[in-house]
């Protein structure tokens, strides 16, 4: 990726008026620049950032149980005039996880916000319409969850069944 | 998704205009509907011909993709991706090798670069093709319909020679491409690029100038500015606005920093410009082919390491920790790959980013207080793919 | 409407129709299936086919690569040690049960590419249809072929071998 100045100035703006914001700053594999700022600046960030990233691109979330008890939300930005990307980042315990809506800035987090309640369960504080997006109503649970399994069945051949579910023929396995 | 009965129930209540003296009617459009371009359903609540309110349900083709990745090996996951945007799917593929190269740290040989632009463009004219037959079908125009999957057929046996399969082509890897390009291959595609130019001119003079299909496009489905950034549309609903927004520009990805080619833009933000900027893309990705086969290097396809495309059957390929986000100018608009690696062989969270889920989205902007035949032009406008909404 | 746009309606109208009309005297673009039948390229992956050696002996060798690394989990392979005075196969073992559930198998190529003896080979037979479930489940007998390249895809070719210039 190209140098992004503009990503340094935000960063520069976010630090000057909300000092302690921003817990951690990292380069992802990418190139881009991501920031891990505090649950409750991240709504003052967002407005801060707004005007020179007018767009919010994404909003979605990654289950982090293996390593700790946090989901990781992020929320990446665009810039229209001069191409650059913004990536924030919450940490959301996992637990009654609670977050405040972007929907009002953004209304594109409306949706957005609702796929994640859906997946992940988090809750979106100020939502006109929190509900489920794309499971049905009366799903039971929340599938991107780690703890939620995947529904699988063994593969069936003549006279049998496979004895592995399609998932365990290649576990899981580290370096 | 909700449930039939009480969101017609409580539209009902909502929804009488007392202005008129009539009450308004609450109509399921979809997702069984011949124009919903797949199983989109749209609970429409009409006044008359007009529509009132309306709210895309969504979720009929929802397969878990971003789940079942979390169980494969980043191999294996290729395969899903390309099913998720089943009329790109090369694009598909370019953006998930692109996301995981970069979190592996591989660079991929230029030869193959290429090769990946070749097929990608091609797939966007697919794509783009697939697009205007059916859309012109829901106006009725059943001829470019014919026309224009004729064409596709012939990208489609490209493809089929290249990779063995016409939808589903599986063709890049982790590394470089499946296999190099066979012989015969320019020969077939410079003939290709012929014949597809002149067909473009003829979708051309079968449409732009028809007073019937401008009058069914001008005009309908208007965004702004405001709205697409405010929505997060992008692609050709954004150019149609007038902004100038290509991720292939913007943070050119693979070897698209070596073709020089033009990002067509419009500014009326209506269902004819976006018309008109898809048959201009159509143009551009023919001139990035034809640079691209004539500039292709030679040299190996795949990266030297064989343990990177061709990696232990039983293990496969151990990802370093670590994220990897990378966006992609699909033939919808930008589409997000969030790839994260665990030290494992298999990802922790697989994250894409349809286009195509904003701008459902943003259609009650479109369609309400407009015709409900314009709302079929104007969902038609967008290039929904449910594949990509509901992944 | 103004006579200049009626006049402009009119003629891309007729321009359209001109078109239309001119596909009337050209030769037709379909094929005239399944009496006609389009043959594919020969990178095309279809239905499998398990090939033997020139003496009539099993190639494979019961090594579940293509088990393992097939996306779908469409192949089941059960490997038995090869009887010593008739053997099946030229490896201490050979594949007692092979099976292909058809409907699960997505074409991907991946059990071509890893089989190390060149065994499992996708032929470009693309009718693939049953009545029932249990039709579309390939045994070892319907997989393997007579001769060896009996399905006229030849494995070498798919490797890249046949490369452009």
């Amino acid at each position: 990726m190209a140098e992004q100045p503009l990503v340094d100035q935000v960063v520069e703006k976010i630090r000057a008026k909300f000092s302690g914001a921003i817990e951690q700053e990292e380069v992802i594999r990418s190139g881009y620049k991501q920031l891990t700022i505090k649950k409750s600046s991240l709504l003052d960030a967002l407005r801060l950032a707004k005007t020179d990233f007018p767009m919010l691109y994404d909003l979605t979330a990654a289950d982090y149980l293996e390593r700790e008890p946090f989901f990781h939300v992020i929320y990446v930005m665009n810039s229209i005039q001069t191409p650059a990307k913004l990536f924030l980042k919450v940490k959301v315990e996992r637990e009654n996880s609670l977050l405040p809506t972007a929907s009002k800035i953004f209304p594109m987090a409306n949706w957005f916000e609702r796929e994640l309640y859906d997946f992940y369960g988090i809750n979106f504080e100020g939502h006109p319409d929190l509900k489920r997006l794309l499971m049905p109503d009366d799903w039971m649970g929340h599938p991107l969850r780690k703890e939620y399994a995947l529904t699988e069945e063994p593969v069936e051949f003549k006279g049998l069944l496979s004895d592995k579910l399609p998932s365990e023929v290649i576990p899981k396995q580290y370096d | 998704m909700t449930d039939v009965l009480t969101r017609q129930l409580d539209l009902q209540r909502i929804g009488t205009n007392p202005e008129h003296g009539t009450e308004t009617m609450v109509l399921n459009l979809g997702p069984h509907h011949p124009s919903t371009h797949g199983v989109l359903r749209i609970v429409l609540e009409l006044d008359g011909e007009v529509v009132v309110k309306s709210e895309p349900v969504i979720g009929y083709l929802h397969t878990g993709i971003e789940k079942e990745c979390e169980y494969r090996t980043y191999h294996q996951i290729v395969p899903l991706i390309d099913r998720m945007d089943y009329l790109s799917s090369l694009n598909e593929e370019m953006g998930f090798i692109q996301a995981a190269e970069r979190l592996f740290g591989i660079q991929a040989p230029r030869r193959a670069e290429y090769i990946r632009v070749i097929m990608a463009e091609f797939s966007r004219i697919v794509s783009h093709m697939v697009w205007l037959g059916t859309s012109a079908l829901e106006l009725n125009v059943s001829s470019v319909f014919m026309y224009t999957f004729r064409d596709r057929e012939m990208i489609l046996d490209l493809f089929e020679f290249v990779s063995g399969a016409r939808m589903f082509p599986r063709y890049f890897r982790i590394g470089g491409v499946l296999r190099d390009l066979p012989r015969g291959f320019d020969k077939m595609a410079r003939e290709l690029i012929l014949h597809l130019r002149a067909q473009i001119k003829e979708y051309d003079s079968l449409l732009t100038k028809n007073p019937i299909w401008k009058m069914r496009n001008v005009g309908v489905g208007v965004l702004t500015t405001e709205q697409c950034l405010a929505y997060g549309a992008t692609g050709p609903v954004l150019r149609s606005t007038g902004v100038a927004y290509d991720v292939r520009k913007a943070f050119p990805y693979s070897a698209y920093a070596e073709f020089k080619f033009e990002v067509p833009t419009k500014t009326e933000g209506d269902a004819y410009s976006r018309y008109l900027l898809r048959l201009a893309e159509m143009d551009q990705s023919l001139n990035i082919i034809e640079q691209a086969l004539n500039k292709l290097p030679s040299g190996p396809f795949v990266v030297a390491d064989r343990k990177v495309w061709k990696p232990h059957p039983h293990k496969g390929l151990f990802a370093p920790v670590g994220e990897s986000y990378v966006t992609i100018e699909s033939p919808r608009g930008e589409k997000g790959y969030w790839v994260i690696g665990d030290g494992s062989n298999k990802p922790l969270r697989m994250r894409m980013r349809a286009p195509s889920f904003a701008h459902i989205q943003i259609l009650p902007e479109m369609i309400n207080g407009h015709y409900l035949g314009d709302a079929v032009v104007a969902i038609a406008s967008v290039d929904p793919v449910l594949g990509d909404v509901d992944r | 409407m103004s006579v200049k746009n009626a006049f402009e309606g009119i003629s891309a109208i007729l321009k359209g129709m001109k078109i239309t009309f001119s596909y009337l005297l050209k030769e037709p673009v379909t094929i005239q299936y399944p009496e006609v039948k389009r043959k594919p390229y020969s990178m095309f992956r279809g239905r499998h086919y398990l090939r033997l050696w020139e003496d009539g002996k099993d190639r494979c060798i019961a090594c579940h690569l293509c088990e393992i690394v097939c996306p779908a989990q469409a192949i089941y392979v059960k490997d038995a040690p090869n009887p010593e005075h008739n053997p099946i196969s030229k490896s201490p073992r050979y594949a007692a049960d092979f099976q292909i559930n058809m409907l699960r198998c997505i074409f991907v190529g991946d059990c071509e590419e890893v089989c190390p003896v060149d065994c499992i080979v996708l032929s470009d037979e693309y009718e693939i249809s049953g009545y029932t479930r249990d039709e579309m489940i390939y045994t070892k007998a319907q997989l393997s072929e007579s001769h060896p390249g009996a399905s006229g895809r030849d494995p070498m070719l798919k490797r890249g071998e046949g490369r452009m210039d």
